[in-house]
């Protein structure tokens, strides 16, 4: 059940967030130009990779490598990518680019000599990635959102600020429940199902939350949050 | 090893929840706090806006004020001396005398014009700002009072607007008063020029200065200052004991 309503949530996501390129282009919305198109280019991403996992399972091969590649080691880059672009310090941004060359180096390591990249899910590179994100979508969260950027805006008028929210209630629990899929793979076929199902609740929601996250101005300018 | 397995697996689902609890809070807690601040930063620019109000009314308050005793010393010490005069000429008959009493009536004429045209309400605001400097400068300079110099780089008046322009007038009057009042310098001098979008305003005399450590007993300097900061401007002081003082003035246009 939860594969298919994952796949809903991360195509009624994507219908948002191509939609929005028709809103966008009506003046007041277009200082966020860049920053939808790069979110929405990580939905397209996720909705190409997680179709072509379909695929491999459907044709009989495993899909391992496809997770590995596109979401442990890609998407975490495009999120810190994301992330990178949201901060305003000069060092911060440096900051994330050297956690991004550290997290690369680190995943080609446990690839070549600790999990197979073809063979186990990369837990080890996962549990870097998104203490990475985690950290910085704090850092993020803090410090722009609460005193720089934004202080003169509601907050549930922000995209970027239910973008990062997302991702910190993703990031959160989902690095966990990915170990625990390595280190019990023997466990009770139950208890795989309610970590699988749980991880893509989360999941699910997050893309759906960055598909929706750029109408927010035009949601909440009305609602006693988004009053002025 | 079975039961170890389910032991483990609860604890990750359990550690996963704690964490995303933990994270729940942490953003409930920065959107209430972020509220709390754009309520208080709100607050703060509301007093900032009054305060900007309060200063441009005080402004003009005071220039119309400036002006009134300015214009009740023109009638009593120009025009009533004119009239007197004009009076005493006409009390003969004699041609000569109807002459010269018809000069002086004329230049009475003349008076009463400028000073129609100081009391106009509208003429502060559609003056310009350096044509007020030098016709303050050269009111100092014709009471024999001190010499005046005015330097004006740049087309300064199409970047300030009304409001500024009356701020600084006022700003420019109080540092004149105040060099004519407790200086007594020899040349007072006023230079403004324009420096990547900052209007630079220098009122400069070589009277006799002051103690700048010392706290004044007036609010002549603190009014000053928070008059400048209102129109989102900078304002330092330098002066020594006989080495004058030098008023710098910034502001962003």
């Amino acid at each position: 059940m939860t594969p298919n309503l994952y796949l809903i949530c991360l195509c009624i996501g994507f219908l948002f967030s191509i939609s929005f390129f028709y809103f966008k282009n009506k003046s007041r919305l277009s200082e966020e130009s860049f920053l939808h198109n790069y979110v929405f280019f990580i939905i397209l991403y996720v909705l190409l990779f997680e179709f072509y996992a379909i695929y491999l399972v459907v044709a009989g091969k495993t899909n391992v490598i496809v997770y590995n590649i596109f979401f442990v080691i890609g998407e975490t880059l495009l999120i810190l990518g994301y992330l990178r672009y949201l901060m305003e310090r000069r060092e911060a941004k440096r900051a994330v680019f050297i956690f991004a060359m550290f997290f690369l180096i680190w995943a080609a390591i446990n690839g070549l000599y600790f999990q197979k990249i073809t063979d186990l899910f990369q837990h080890y590179t996962h549990l870097l990635g998104s203490l990475g994100i985690l950290f910085f979508s704090c850092y993020i969260m803090y410090k722009l959102l609460l005193s720089e950027r934004f202080w003169d805006r509601p907050l549930f008028t922000v995209p970027h600020f239910w973008n990062v929210a997302a991702i910190l209630l993703f990031y959160s629990p989902s690095f966990i429940y990915f170990g625990s899929l390595n280190l019990m793979w023997d466990i009770d076929r139950w208890y795989l199902n309610i970590l699988a199902s749980t991880n893509r609740i989360f999941a699910a929601t997050l893309y759906l939350i960055l598909g929706l996250s750029f109408y927010s101005p035009i949601i909440f300018s009305g609602s006693s949050n988004g009053r002025r | 090893m079975e039961e170890d397995n389910s032991l483990n697996t609860f604890l990750a689902i359990l550690t996963g929840i704690i964490l995303m609890m933990i994270m729940a809070v942490f953003i409930i807690t920065i959107v209430i706090i972020h509220r709390q601040r754009q309520i208080k930063n709100r607050h703060k620019i509301q007093i900032l806006k009054a305060d900007y109000e309060n200063t441009i009314l005080n402004a003009e308050k005071e220039i119309r004020e400036e002006t009134l005793q300015f214009v009740s010393q023109e009638l009593h010490d120009n025009i009533g001396q004119l009239l007197s005069l004009a009076k005493l000429v006409l009390n003969h008959a004699d041609p000569s005398s109807v002459h010269e009493g018809r000069r002086l009536i004329n230049q009475i004429i003349k008076e009463v014009r400028a000073l129609s045209k100081s009391i106009n309400r509208d003429y502060i605001k559609d003056i310009k700002f350096e044509d007020f400097l030098a016709e303050a400068l050269q009111k100092i300079e014709n009471s024999g009072f001190c010499k005046t110099q005015l330097s004006v780089l740049g087309n300064i008046d199409e970047l300030i607007d009304g409001d500024k322009k009356l701020v600084l007038i006022r700003v420019v009057q109080e540092c004149i008063n105040n060099a004519i009042k407790h200086a007594s310098p020899k040349l007072l001098s006023v230079k403004i020029f324009l420096k990547k979008d900052v209007l630079h305003l220098w009122v400069v005399d070589d009277g006799k200065g002051f103690d700048t450590t010392q706290k004044s007993k007036g609010l002549g300097m603190t009014n000053l200052g928070s008059r400048v900061r209102a129109i989102d401007g900078n304002l330092k002081v330098n002066s020594a004991i006989h080495k004058g003082t030098d008023i710098k003035i910034e502001v962003k246009v």
